[in-house]
């Protein structure tokens, strides 16, 4: 009988022939779970849900054989049962990166057009630069049934995207302001006017934050004075530039994500998108103390939209995932998580009360008086006009 | 002879190459290439939707040194705050390097480790812990009420001087290890022949010990002025975005305007102010102030 504990090479080979047997082990145990729910296109379409169609053959399979599929989206805001649900059915593996902000993300395809994302969600802004350059494809209608079948018309041939060729609809903002009602009076007659945002300060103490996004913020003010958010006349962006520099002492900071200071009470009125509050509020507490304000003349208006940049390897899987997010149940998931308003017309029955509150205007037909950033605004004279009353602002 | 004497220089070269190499390959990747690549896009022009034309132009640089007060102002904002950061840090950072080198004794080690560590967590966490403590509600606002010196949290986060006081929290502990490092330099023989000669305690620091860290002084100031002076995450974070410093125009430029060209002709203009700076410190602190940061 040989000593276990002195032998070196007999315990070298007891450890080596453990770790190859837990080794397979785990291989066997992570490819029984990470098999995919369906393997041929015949499952697939056996599988979809009621209400769903499927992608065609082609796009299914053109899909499943790219393996993965890269994103390019925001950290933490879509709920991470709809990547995880995708990857579960499909068997495709979703290559995540994440994005501080768009015009930092439109930096990246600014320095290299050819960024491999298959994938990326974004805004009008960077759509309309995209488009210019020549490095989204066109979306291929007969690859997403689905959307097809529940976008809402009225924002498919949205201004954002003429003839509806590059984007497909998947949330949509109102960029207003948020009112924290611990502090302040929710029945304040100037609520919710923009006159209580850039007035209000006797109220609010000066613990306002303005979103640190130039063309939201310039663009929020001409709509305050009573202009088009997308005005170039150069003496209305002159009042515009006077409106914040009156404004300026009030503002405590530019910050585009002051939840922590939401939170804490360190801000009392913050403008931004409006949902993106409903989540902190839950977290406050039984009662909400956040209320959102729809200035009754309008605000700016931000679609969410899904583009398919030429240099990803995948395209086929972004036509799946696409078709995938617009079934009802997966979309109600994305709406009830982040509580966004969409053009989705399948889940009407499927959202909670409390997100339909806050992802609705209060009044019918908001929307039309709410208004998209366009090319002027951050084109040519219009860029340069915004850009001289930033710069001065932050002297 | 000549020909032996170069054949041992080249010889002698060879010799340094395994090691020199490798530092100096990689000095070149990272240091030079990246600043050669913005110098070179510096002086591209622009297209009318944002992107870069291959062809010679100038017209940045006309833009940034002509076309406004704001981006010089942005400049000599940042150099007061790095300058104001660094001489904080020297009265900060002096009394402390001195007191851990002269009083410190078994315990020198500890002080050290002290100084160093906070800098040993990302510089990220590094500013929201600073937020948290001077913050609203933060832990020093709850201090004063407490103690009843206020009545209602004070404000200090989102100033000009919580910037500054962000970069002397960040940068503090690399004014303080150049200027240790000179202090435990220094020959004891000479401060006690410096006494035996008659100094009195303050005549000995202002004639003997003051001269001889002249080197960590200086290196200290090229490790805490230079990167101040292009910080642009504490002004964001702790200055809440109200007042830019020249690293807030460039990140403005390449990633709000999208002028690419424009943000690397303001990167080599800062640049070129830094090399400037390093020189000057090399040439009044000497060769040693290079050695303490080395």
């Amino acid at each position: 009988m040989f000593n276990l504990r002195k032998n070196k090479k007999v315990r070298f080979v007891y450890f080596m022939s453990g770790l190859i047997f837990f080794l397979a082990f785990a291989f066997m145990v992570n490819s029984v779970l990470a098999a995919p729910t369906v393997k041929t296109y015949k499952q697939y379409v056996a599988s979809i849900p009621e209400g769903c169609k499927p992608v065609p053959r082609e796009c299914f399979e053109k899909a499943v054989a790219g393996k993965t599929f890269a994103m390019y989206d925001w950290a933490a805001w879509w709920p991470e049962e709809i990547y995880k649900g995708f990857e579960k059915e499909f068997g495709i593996k979703i290559v995540r990166d994440n994005y501080p902000n768009l015009d930092e993300a439109l930096a990246k395809f600014r320095l290299n057009p050819k960024t491999p994302y298959d994938f990326w969600l974004t805004n009008p802004k960077s759509l309309w630069y995209m488009k210019n350059w020549k490095i989204l494809k066109t979306v291929n209608h007969d690859w997403i049934p689905n959307v097809n079948r529940y976008m809402a018309k009225d924002v498919q041939n949205a201004s954002w995207d003429p003839g509806y060729k590059y984007t497909v609809l998947t949330s949509l903002g109102y960029d207003a302001y948020v009112v924290n009602t611990t502090f302040i009076n929710r029945n304040d007659p100037r609520i919710p006017s923009w006159k209580f945002l850039f007035q209000g300060w006797d109220v609010y103490k000066d613990k306002l934050v303005m979103r640190n996004e130039m063309n939201r913020v310039i663009g929020n003010t001409l709509k305050y004075i009573g202009c088009s958010l997308n005005s170039t006349n150069p003496k209305e962006l002159e009042e515009a530039e006077k409106v914040l520099v009156r404004l300026k002492p009030h503002i405590m900071a530019f910050n585009s994500w002051p939840k922590r200071a939401v939170m804490a009470g360190e801000v009392w009125i913050v403008e931004g998108i409006v949902h993106d509050y409903l989540s902190l509020g839950k977290l406050a507490g039984p009662e909400n103390p956040f209320l959102p304000a729809y200035p009754p003349n309008g605000c700016l208006l931000s679609p969410m939209l899904a583009v398919i940049p030429k240099g990803g390897n995948n395209p086929a899987a972004a036509h799946l995932f696409l078709n995938y997010l617009y079934r009802p149940h997966k979309f109600a998931t994305l709406i009830n998580a982040i509580a966004y308003g969409h053009g989705h017309t399948g889940i009407k029955d499927l959202t909670d009360e409390s997100v339909k509150k806050w992802m609705t205007p209060p009044e019918e037909g908001y929307r039309e008086k709410c208004e998209v950033l366009l090319p002027p605004a951050f084109t040519g004279e219009g860029e340069k006009l915004r850009a001289g009353i930033w710069e001065k602002l932050k002297k | 002879m000549a020909a032996s004497k170069t054949f041992m220089k080249i010889k002698t070269n060879l010799q340094l190459l395994p090691t020199v190499g490798p530092i100096s390959i990689w000095i070149f990747l990272f240091v030079f290439a990246p600043v050669a690549v913005i110098v070179f896009i510096s002086f591209l022009a622009a297209g009318p939707i944002g992107e870069i034309l291959p062809r010679f132009s100038i017209e940045s640089y006309r833009y940034l040194l002509f076309g406004g007060s704001e981006y010089g102002r942005a400049v000599l904002r940042s150099i007061l705050y790095a300058f104001v950061t660094n001489m904080v840090c020297l009265c900060v950072g002096f009394p402390m390097a001195y007191w851990i080198s002269k009083y410190g004794g078994k315990f020198k080690a500890l002080f050290l480790f002290l100084v160093i560590v906070p800098s040993w967590s990302c510089y990220i966490v590094r500013i929201y812990a600073l937020k948290q403590l001077v913050g609203y509600p933060g832990i020093l606002n709850n201090f004063l009420l407490n103690l009843g010196f206020i009545s209602s949290p004070i404000n200090i986060l989102y100033t000009p001087a919580a910037v500054v006081l962000g970069l002397i929290y960040i940068w503090l502990p690399f004014m303080v290890l150049p200027i240790y490092a000179s202090l435990e330099g220094i020959n004891p023989a000479l401060l006690e022949a410096s006494l035996d000669l008659g100094a009195t305690p303050r005549w000995q620091f202002f004639t003997v010990t003051l001269p001889l860290t002249k080197g960590g002084i200086f290196g200290g100031t090229i490790l805490t002025f230079i990167p101040a002076l292009g910080d642009w995450l504490v002004p964001l974070l702790i200055g809440g975005n109200r007042v830019w410093m020249a690293g807030n125009l460039i990140q403005h430029f390449l990633v709000v305007r999208g002028k690419i060209a424009m943000a690397s002709s303001m990167a080599v203009i800062l640049t070129a102010a830094v090399v400037l700076l390093i020189y000057m410190f090399i040439k009044l602190g000497g060769e040693e102030s290079m050695e303490r940061i080395v």
